[in-house]
């Protein structure tokens, strides 16, 4: 902890007050676009908020506002506060926002410049000033946590774009920074990958105490990493709890246009077929009620030969 | 009809490319694939597997350096593009190397356009795929301001507008909320419905699993499976070789199969009427009591 004017405020401490944003109108004389309204969430070091919501509900447009894109590159009209530390989002330099908060953005294309993918990985640290050994360091680690050291030298252009999106992740891993917001982070990746990023985002969590905020239309990756669940629809926090809070409201979730883990879904479905009360969420926990559920049968426990 | 005897639409034949420069690297390696009618064909592989180059040799914008594909028996590299475009739409993994015009309705319709149809089918077309992914509150907007997902749909619905006998389909549901995703995949049924065929690219296993019909699977460029897709999305050992996984409820039945699951099924339906046979037959005073 550092103390920052007359507070002492962990740099990874994430506070977002009554936000509201809208986007200027894309023609003259067209009304501008709400992309959020009234948001409000508190993060400490070490915990994980999921961002769950349709299409266009203002997910990105968050995430931009951690790192102060919104509304200082954008332009708009903000309200409420996005502290990260003791800075607000809306007045501190981009720059030196960086060297707290970095955004893997949900195109990885938008995060790089075509240049090599050492290069690529390079140049945030170049920007935060650490020293070339270290730098050297911080790109062999990260590219290697998310599986692409073999492509240092190729071009980043060159990629697959599952590729890309590791390098972009091991762009903003090599920024070592308090706070880490992903936008779709695994969207591109092979299940291997999506795994590997997924124990990546643990350690960081648990060893460097990193404040994680994560978007994904993967609810699995919610159910496992999070700690606390915003649901986003036009641009409003519609729900907030713990995953398995959250996603115990399926039939709510479908209306939005959203689903729980594919075996919430299951348990769903059974218990409308069987009359149980299955909860699982996940699958270590739904092999132990599934079959706890077969074992507990009358004939299981009154046959006297097994 | 069996499946063999369904048209062919089109014949990869031993087709390899490599990307200019690096002569020591193939991106993809002596490819053989067939695509018939009423055909949902998923095409998986890990990160860098060739997915893409395979995919983008389909509508000819690439054209092989050894093999050839052939669409009704003619060579791409003989093909113009635009006679391509009319048997085969591609819809790339990033929406944004398709979208360019000022508003949404403009480039879902320069496709048609481009084809030399009149402004009425144009119109008709356009409307149609609109309504199809759900977009028209939208018609009227620049692309650009869209989000991700929405931006993704407008560009499929630019493909679906060149109304092509297969749809190559690169990562169609990457982003998609679950309505959005829902509606690709009634798009993806009709299609084949319909006669036409679909080549699927999909790292989402439950997608692939409750939708194709068969499944090829690429690993460093080389196709090492091709083949129903019960057969290859229940093979544990083989998928995890090549980075990928089983369907979720394919999984929990292969972890409850010691205590009499069947282990091959593939969608939560299956899943569900299993498990629901199995605990019955546990539980048979309850089916007594029943109704
Ligand atoms: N640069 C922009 N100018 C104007 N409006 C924008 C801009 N970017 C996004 N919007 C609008 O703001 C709203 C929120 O968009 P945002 O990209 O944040 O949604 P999202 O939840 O990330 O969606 P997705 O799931 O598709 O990624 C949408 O209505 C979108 O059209
Ligand atoms: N423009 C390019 N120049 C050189 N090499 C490339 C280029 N695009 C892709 N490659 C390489 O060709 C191989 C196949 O890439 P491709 O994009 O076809 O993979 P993919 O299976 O689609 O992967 P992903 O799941 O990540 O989308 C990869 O090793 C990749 O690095
Ligand atoms: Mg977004
Ligand atoms: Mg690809």
């Amino acid at each position: 902890m550092r103390r920052e004017g007359q507070t002492t405020i962990a740099p990874g401490t994430v506070i977002v007050r009554d936000l509201a944003f809208r986007y200027p109108p894309w023609r003259p004389g067209l009304a501008p676009v709400q992309a959020l309204d009234g948001i409000s969430f508190h993060a400490e070091p070490g915990h994980t908020i999921g961002i769950y919501g349709t299409g266009g509900s203002g997910k990105s447009t968050l995430c931009l506002a951690l790192n102060g894109i919104v509304p200082q590159a954008t332009g708009g009209t903000i309200r409420g506060e996005v502290m990260i530390g003791a800075w607000s989002t809306r007045t501190h330099p981009i720059a030196e926002l960086a060297s707290r908060v970095a955004l893997v953005l949900q195109d990885p294309d938008a995060s790089l410049i075509g240049r090599s993918v050492e290069d690529e990985v390079a140049f945030g640290p170049e920007n935060l000033g650490v020293p070339p050994v270290e730098i050297e360091q911080r790109i062999e680690t990260a590219l290697d946590r998310v599986g692409v050291a073999a492509y240092r030298s190729r071009r980043s252009s060159q990629l697959s774009g599952g590729e890309k999106q590791r390098v972009a992740i091991a762009a903003a891993l090599a920024m070592q920074p308090a706070v880490l917001v992903l936008d779709e982070p695994t969207a591109a990746l092979d299940p291997q990958g999506s795994a590997a990023v997924a124990g990546v985002l643990r350690t960081l969590v648990t060893e460097k105490r990193t404040t994680i905020i994560l978007v994904t239309q993967d609810p699995d990756l919610l159910a496992a990493l999070t700690e606390e669940l915003l649901i986003l629809d036009a641009g409003r926090v519609v729900r907030r709890g713990t995953p398995r809070e959250v996603f115990a409201h399926g039939a709510e979730l479908r209306r939005l246009g959203l689903t729980p883990p594919p075996l919430a879904n299951v348990a769903e479905q059974l218990n409308a077929m069987l009359e149980t009360n299955f909860t699982f969420l996940d699958h270590p926990t739904a092999v132990q009620s599934l079959t706890d559920a077969l074992r507990k049968s009358p004939l299981a426990l009154g046959d006297p030969t097994s | 009809m069996t499946p063999e005897h369904r048209e062919l639409i089109i014949q990869v034949r031993s087709v390899s490319y490599r990307y200019g420069g690096d002569v020591d690297r193939q991106a993809i390696s002596e490819v053989d694939l067939e695509i018939r009618r009423g055909e949902l064909i998923a095409l998986l592989g890990h990160n860098g597997s060739g997915k893409s180059t395979f995919a983008r040799h389909l509508n000819g914008l690439l054209k092989p350096y050894a093999g050839q594909v052939l669409i009704h028996g003619l060579d791409t590299r003989e093909l113009p593009v635009h006679r391509l475009a009319r048997h085969v739409g591609y819809a790339f993994q990033n929406p944004d190397d398709q979208l360019f015009a000022a508003t949404v309705a403009e480039d879902i319709g320069f496709g048609p356009r481009n084809l030399g149809h009149d402004a009425a089918e144009i119109e008709r077309r356009v409307g149609m795929s609109i309504e199809r992914l759900g977009l028209s509150d939208i018609a009227g907007h620049h692309p650009f301001l869209l989000s991700r997902s929405t931006r993704r749909l407008v560009a499929l619905a630019g493909v679906l507008a060149l109304a092509p006998e297969v749809l190559v389909l690169d990562e169609p549901t990457v982003d998609l909320d679950a309505w959005a995703a829902d509606r690709v995949l009634t798009v993806l049924r009709q299609q084949v419905a319909d006669g036409g065929a679909v080549l699927l690219i999909s790292h989402d296993m439950g997608l692939v699993a409750a939708t194709a019909d068969r499944v090829v699977i690429l690993r460093g460029g080389h196709v090492v499976a091709n083949g129903p897709t019960r057969a290859v999305m229940t093979d544990l050992s083989f998928l995890t070789g090549n980075s990928l996984a089983l369907p979720p409820v394919t999984e929990l039945a292969q972890a409850l199969a010691p205590h009499g699951m069947r282990p091959d099924v593939l969608d939560p339906q299956e899943f569900c009427d299993a498990y629901a046979a199995l605990w019955h037959a546990r539980h048979p005073r309850r089916v007594m009591s029943g109704p």
